[in-house]
């Protein structure tokens, strides 16, 4: 039961409970043969075990950012180097969460290094640039409101992006106040953010469960979350919003834990926050309404009462707050999230009705995408079965434990509603929408699988085994949830730089992009495929539009010239065309790099016509060229 | 804000690093004064006016402050949105020194007269075998940032030369600026060919060493008949004569087009 002693303060009942709760579980410590039995204190003892654990994830680190190395020397490493940096800074972790040993204060640091470990395998793979398709897109935005002073400048290829400036407005901050990149400052706002999402999430499930153990236990799993290692990590607005989502509701289950009086100090952190989620990501302020709305009918549901704490009116605020950004900044949105959802209906409505063929899981768009090799499609699909294998104990141990509290049963549907959104996978439209929406709905999974006591089972010949057991579990989970989230040719990094000579020389889209920063006027506009468009956008700080609206893609990939093209052009007031006949250009994923040798993918090009018609328009100059690359500028003329 | 330590702490950071970012050289050093104006002293404040010492515990508390600094930061963007003047770097630490301003002043009327802090357990320093596994952890993850940051020899990678051509100076140029960058994984040897309309201006013939750029700034006639004039560059690489290896073309503009 969450403590219902008005005025007590929060953090004795915490303590209470979680002492309760190492009482409740320890019956045979110390018992021969058991893998905890009392030991001399340890020399490190204030701190735990923290010191080698510390070293061990420095080590996976380290043998992530060597793996990541030899990807952009070209030297083919077995991602193999990969995956055991990461499970060399994660294992450790994993094991000592699962010990009853650990004080509070030593999980929390643990959760923290997990997260800020894990953060920075996303870093070293892309420093000292952003590569990912929609950090190009935020990084823009940053750039334009240091350089105009004002939100809301326009985003050519994510029109809605300036709407939501919560994450460049933050953003600007350090850049202004120091001069730096967006790179720079991004990485900052986010591992910041990053930090914050789990010592929140931490005190939210130890709120819950009254037991910090199953706390950290309930990170480490949502570190399995499909978009955790790198999607969730990049510099996109969804990065900061979803950390202060996880805090807002950790502040309604602390403020549960606090009388009524007390309550009150969370008013304006709750405020300022929803807030500030509102202002910064679109589907995080929707999701945010409807978990509030849930949780008010989970209070109700327990409570058979609308009064304090139920939290509704804070779930009209949020939808309050929500839909007046919709209509009176962002009713762009509209025309961006309606199409993405429509589709998504339709193609589950299709694939249900056996109209359209299931989407075929681990495959690229492409037939030059390297399949993920079936080791990998093992792991994923264990790491799923592992966390379908647990539920049913998980929900029954919940509810057998939990059921009185509000939070618990928000928990409880939101890690079916996970469930149901694996099955929007085999949509082929509806993928995205169901990977999305997983972010959030794995709260309630991990907290629900956090309670099935893996940890407490301790046979009596192998004592060690159920933390042995849950440790691999996890390592399981982190490792197939990181396959199901990215695609596995991507894990590593590609070379966007080399050193040759003792100098540096960059790959042909990032130097157009460098180019035409240095010797294009800023106010110039540049239509392009959409790898290019985004570097343009960033490091080239040039306004750029790429794919179907305007129709850029048809324009570029047709082997003639229509004449709906240029007038669309000079509609666009577009001055410079950027052909690429590399295919891989329009992949916003893995346009950005060095062409290698032998690779299929960069071997597949466009036909010559598709470039070299853009000469037959009157006074164009063709202005720059580096191979397949090609700058027209359609007045030069003039 | 007598006897509340802490508030005046921290509204004195807050001005001090307000400065620090503004007026010190160098972005690494104007990054530690800016860093914690603007991820813990905002929310610091707001934190200590809204609740009472003895609510949160030291985690709770640094947690909630780092949520509201980046909530400030959030909404702040905005609010500077509709100020005079936008946002720059002045403006956004006026907006960060006055939150906490405001919030230490709020937290210092809320709370009791004389009020002591939370006893709070001092940490003890880790022993030294402890102290060298977290510095060796330390340094295994400082080792790996350095080594992501540096650029690797690629033996794989298909190495490319830029040719460009561009007016040197708008539309009353007379100069015309074509530039040959290498991407090369070695030195290649060049031969640059400039043509006016149908003339042969210039030959040009060099070596460029991988990453380096030549540029030729050609000051030319402007047409007077009123047409522009194109400008051709061809390169050639030495060893592959006969084979053109890039080509661009820019227009000269007319004299008489000038403002």
């Amino acid at each position: 039961m969450p403590s219902q002693a008005g005025g007590k303060p929060a953090d004795a009942v915490t303590l209470k409970a979680m002492q309760k709760e190492q009482a409740r579980s320890r019956p045979r410590r110390g018992a021969k043969g058991s893998s905890d039995a009392l030991r001399p204190e340890r020399p490190w003892s204030g701190i735990g075990h923290l010191p080698p654990i510390v070293l061990a994830a420095g080590a996976g680190l380290l043998v992530c950012s060597v793996a990541n190395a030899l990807a952009r020397a070209t030297l083919a490493p077995s991602p193999l180097i990969f995956w055991a940096g990461i499970l060399l800074l994660a294992l450790p972790i994993f094991y000592r969460l699962t010990s009853r040993e650990a004080s509070p204060g030593e999980r929390l640091a643990l959760v923290c290094l997990l997260g800020l470990s894990l953060y920075a395998v996303k870093v070293v793979r892309d420093a000292p640039i952003f590569t990912f398709s929609d950090e190009l897109v935020h990084a823009f935005n940053a750039n334009q409101i240091v350089a105009h002073h004002h939100l809301f400048q326009f985003n050519p290829i994510l029109p809605v992006t300036p709407n939501y400036p919560g994450l460049e407005g933050a953003t600007s901050a350090l850049m202004t106040l120091t001069g730096m990149s967006p790179y720079g400052a991004g990485i900052i706002i986010v591992g910041a953010a990053r930090l914050a999402l789990m010592v929140a999430m931490f005190f939210l499930f130890s709120r819950v469960s009254g037991s910090a153990r199953t706390a950290g236990i309930g990170v480490a799993i949502y570190a399995g979350n499909f978009n955790f290692l790198y999607w969730g990590a990049q510099f996109s607005y969804e990065s900061l919003a979803l950390p202060i989502f996880v805090f807002i509701l950790m502040a309604f289950a602390e403020r549960d834990g606090t009388g009524r009086r007390q309550a009150r100090e969370w008013v304006v952190p709750i405020v300022l926050g929803t807030s500030a989620i509102v202002v910064t990501h679109h589907l995080t302020s929707y999701a945010l309404a409807i978990f509030l709305a849930a949780l008010a009918f989970a209070y109700w549901f327990v409570r058979k009462d609308w009064n304090w704490p139920n939290p509704w009116r804070y779930a009209v605020f949020t939808a309050v707050l929500a839909t007046g950004w919709l209509l009176l900044v962002a009713s762009s949105t509209f025309g961006y999230l309606a199409p993405v959802l429509g589709e998504a209906f339709e193609a589950i409505f299709n694939t249900a009705s056996g109209e359209a063929p299931p989407r075929a899981l681990f495959q690229g768009k492409g037939s030059t995408i390297p399949p993920t090799p079936l080791l990998a499609r093992g792991v994923a699909v264990l790491a799923v079965l592992l966390l379908a294998t647990a539920l049913p104990f998980g929900l029954k141990r919940v509810w057998l434990r939990f059921r009185e509290r509000p939070f618990a049963l928000l928990f409880m549907l939101a890690a079916l509603g996970f469930f149901a959104t694996l099955v929007l996978r085999l949509a082929p439209a509806a993928w995205e929408t169901g990977n999305r929406a997983s972010e959030f709905l794995f709260l309630g999974l991990a907290f629900v699988l956090a309670c099935t006591g893996l940890e407490n089972w301790r046979p009596r010949a192998r004592p060690w085994l159920g933390r042995v057991s849950l440790t691999a579990a996890l390592g399981v989970v982190l490792v197939g949830g990181a396959i199901s989230g990215w695609p596995w040719d991507l894990h590593l990094d590609s070379p966007l730089r080399a050193s040759a000579g003792g100098r540096t020389i960059s790959s042909a889209p990032l130097a157009m992009a460098e180019w035409a920063e240095h010797n294009i006027p800023e106010d110039r506009r540049f239509a392009s495929t959409i790898a290019n468009a985004r570097l343009l956008l960033a490091p080239g700080e040039r306004t750029a539009f790429a794919g179907k609206t305007p129709d850029i893609e048809d324009i570029l990939n047709e082997t003639g010239l229509s004449d709906w093209e240029l007038p669309l052009l000079r509609e666009n007031h577009i001055r410079y065309l950027v052909t690429d006949r590399r295919e891989l250009s329009s992949d916003a994923t893995r346009g950005y790099f060095f062409t290698q040798k032998g690779s299929l993918a960069d071997e597949k090009l466009l036909p010559k016509a598709a470039v070299s018609k853009f000469t037959q328009i009157p006074g164009a100059g063709r202005v720059y060229s580096s191979g397949e690359i090609t700058i027209y500028d359609l007045d030069a003329h003039r | 804000m007598s006897g509340h330590h802490d508030l005046r702490r921290v509204g004195a950071a807050a001005v001090v690093c307000a400065l620090g970012a503004l007026l010190l050289p160098f972005e690494a050093v104007r990054l530690l004064f800016a860093a914690p104006l603007a991820l813990l002293l905002p929310g610091y404040a707001i934190t200590a006016a809204c609740f009472r010492r003895d609510s949160l515990d030291r985690p709770r508390f640094l947690l909630v402050s780092l949520v509201l600094s980046l909530s400030t930061l959030a909404l702040g963007g905005l609010v500077l949105n509709y100020m005079p003047g936008g946002i720059r770097p002045l403006s956004w630490a006026l907006l960060l020194v006055a939150v906490t301003g405001a919030g230490c002043w709020v937290a210092a009327r809320r709370r009791p007269a004389g009020s002591a802090p939370a006893q709070t357990s001092r940490p003890s320093w880790p022993r030294p075998v402890a102290a060298a596994l977290l510095l060796g952890g330390l340094a295994a993850a400082t080792a790996a940032l350095v080594l992501s940051a540096t650029t690797v020899p690629a033996d794989n990678v298909v190495g490319y030369t830029e040719l460009w051509a561009l007016p040197g100076g708008g539309a009353e140029s007379r100069e015309v600026q074509v530039g040959v960058g290498s991407e090369e994984r070695r030195t290649v040897p060049y031969d640059l060919l400039i043509k006016l309309g149908d003339e042969p201006l210039v030959r040009h013939q060099f070596r460029l060493a991988p990453g380096a750029t030549r540029i030729v700034r050609l000051r030319t006639t402007p047409s007077r008949n009123g047409k522009p004039i194109p400008v051709t560059a061809t390169l050639l690489r030495q060893h592959h004569t006969g084979k053109i290896y890039r080509r661009v073309k820019t227009w000269l503009p007319p004299l008489d087009r000038s403002p």
